[in-house]
C-alpha cells in the first residue's frame, strides 16, 4: 500500500504531461514572458498594451509552429534575457538549478560525519592517564581533600 | 605550567582542534560563507531586469516594415531600399518609421511635428511611415481625418514590427538610412529639429 502511494505521488509530482493545445501552449509561455513594461509581471497577468501585444505575437508565433525556445529566443533577443522567467541551465544561471542539491547534499553529508564522529569511542571526553596523574598530584597537594 | 598550557586548554573545549586545525564546523561555515558570497557576486554582476527604453536596435539593419495602411494603400519598406541601390547617394530616401496610437496622448502632441516632417520635409529625401501600437483602423482614420497628415499608417497585424523595433509603448520613433541602417531612436514624442538632426545625408 505505501509503495502504491509513493509510486503514485512521485508519478503525480514528476509526469509531465505537457501543454495539450496551441491555446494552452500559449498560455503557458505567456507566463513565463515577463512583460518588458512591468516590474516582474509576466505578459499573461498584464494589463500593459505591450503584453498584450506580445500575447497576441505568441499565439501566432505557436500556430506557425515555432518551438517553445526559438519563441522564448524572439523575446530575449529584442527585451533581454530578464524578460525570460525560465531560468537557462546553462552559464552562470544554470547555478540555480544546481545549488540547491549541493547544499542539501553537502548538509546531509555533514550531518551525517556529525553522527559518525559522536559515535566513534574515544572522541568523547574520558580521562586520559595523564589527566588522571594531574588530578592525583594536585589532591595531594591539597591537604583537607579525600583522594 | 603543562595544566594550563595550550593543549590542555584546546582540549578542553569542544568546538576546538587540539592541533590547531579548523574543525568540521569551522570547515563547513567557511563553505557556507564562500556558497553565500558566490551568490551575492551572481546577483550583483547578472544581466539585471531593464524595463526601460531599449535602443540596442540602433546600429542593426533594419526588420521588415511592411503591410497595408488605414486607407487601403500597401507599403513596404524593402521597396524604397532597393530604390535606394540605383539612384545617387544625394536622392536616396531616408525613412522615419513612427509607432504610434489614436489613444496615446503624446502621439497626439508630437502629430504636428510629423506633419511639419512629411510637408517640409529636409535636405535629403524622407519618407514617413506609421505603425499602428494596439489600434484599429477606424481609430486611425478618425485621428488623421481630426488631426490631418497624410503618410501610409499600417494597421492590423503589426505585433511582429512592434516586437522587432523593441518597442515599448507609443510614441516611438525609429530612423532608418538610405542603406537600410537603423541610425536612431526616439522614445517618446518627437519634433521636427529632432528629426532633421538625425536625418543626416
Amino acid at each position: 500500500m505505501v509503495v502504491v502511494a509513493v509510486v503514485a505521488l512521485g508519478y503525480g509530482a514528476t509526469a509531465d504531461r505537457g501543454p495539450e493545445t496551441d491555446a494552452e501552449r500559449a498560455a503557458e509561455l505567456a507566463a513565463t514572458i515577463a512583460c518588458p513594461q512591468c516590474s516582474g509581471q509576466p505578459v499573461s497577468e498584464s494589463n500593459a498594451p505591450i503584453a498584450e501585444v506580445i500575447r497576441t505575437e505568441i499565439k501566432q508565433q505557436v500556430d506557425a509552429g515555432l518551438t517553445d525556445a526559438e519563441i522564448r529566443a524572439v523575446y530575449v533577443a529584442r527585451y533581454g534575457e530578464w524578460v525570460d522567467l525560465t531560468p537557462s541551465s546553462r552559464g552562470l544561471t544554470g547555478v540555480v538549478w544546481v545549488a540547491p542539491f549541493l547544499v542539501i547534499g553537502a548538509g546531509v553529508g555533514a550531518l551525517a560525519l556529525a553522527f559518525a564522529r559522536w559515535r566513534m569511542p574515544g572522541t568523547t571526553s574520558r580521562a586520559t592517564p595523564e589527566d588522571i596523574a594531574i588530578v592525583e598530584a594536585a589532591r595531594r597537594q591539597a591537604p583537607g581533600i579525600e583522594p | 605550567m603543562s595544566e594550563t598550557g595550550p593543549d590542555a586548554r584546546a582540549e578542553g573545549r569542544p568546538d576546538g582542534a587540539p592541533d590547531g586545525r579548523p574543525t568540521a564546523v569551522q570547515i563547513a561555515a567557511a563553505v557556507v560563507g564562500i556558497v553565500v558570497l558566490g551568490f551575492v557576486v551572481l546577483l550583483a554582476t547578472r544581466d539585471v531586469q531593464r524595463n526601460g527604453p531599449n535602443t540596442d536596435i540602433v546600429g542593426q539593419s533594419v526588420p521588415p516594415v511592411a503591410g497595408v495602411s488605414y486607407d487601403g494603400t500597401r507599403f513596404d519598406i524593402d521597396d524604397i531600399l532597393r530604390a535606394n541601390r540605383e539612384v545617387a547617394r544625394a536622392d536616396q530616401t531616408w525613412v522615419v518609421v513612427n509607432f504610434f496610437a489614436s489613444w496615446c496622448v503624446p502621439c497626439r502632441v508630437e502629430h504636428p511635428e510629423l506633419i511639419r516632417f512629411d510637408t517640409e520635409g529636409t535636405s535629403c529625401p524622407t519618407r514617413l511611415v506609421g505603425v499602428t501600437f494596439q489600434d484599429q483602423a477606424e481609430n486611425v482614420a478618425s485621428f488623421f481625418d481630426e488631426l490631418g497628415g497624410d503618410w501610409p499608417v499600417l494597421v492590423g497585424d503589426t505585433a511582429s514590427m512592434v516586437i522587432d523595433f523593441s518597442v515599448l509603448t507609443a510614441p516611438e520613433t525609429v530612423v532608418v538610412a538610405p542603406s537600410g541602417l537603423v541610425t536612431a531612436k526616439i522614445i517618446g514624442e518627437t519634433s521636427y529639429d529632432q528629426l532633421a538632426e538625425a536625418v543626416q545625408c
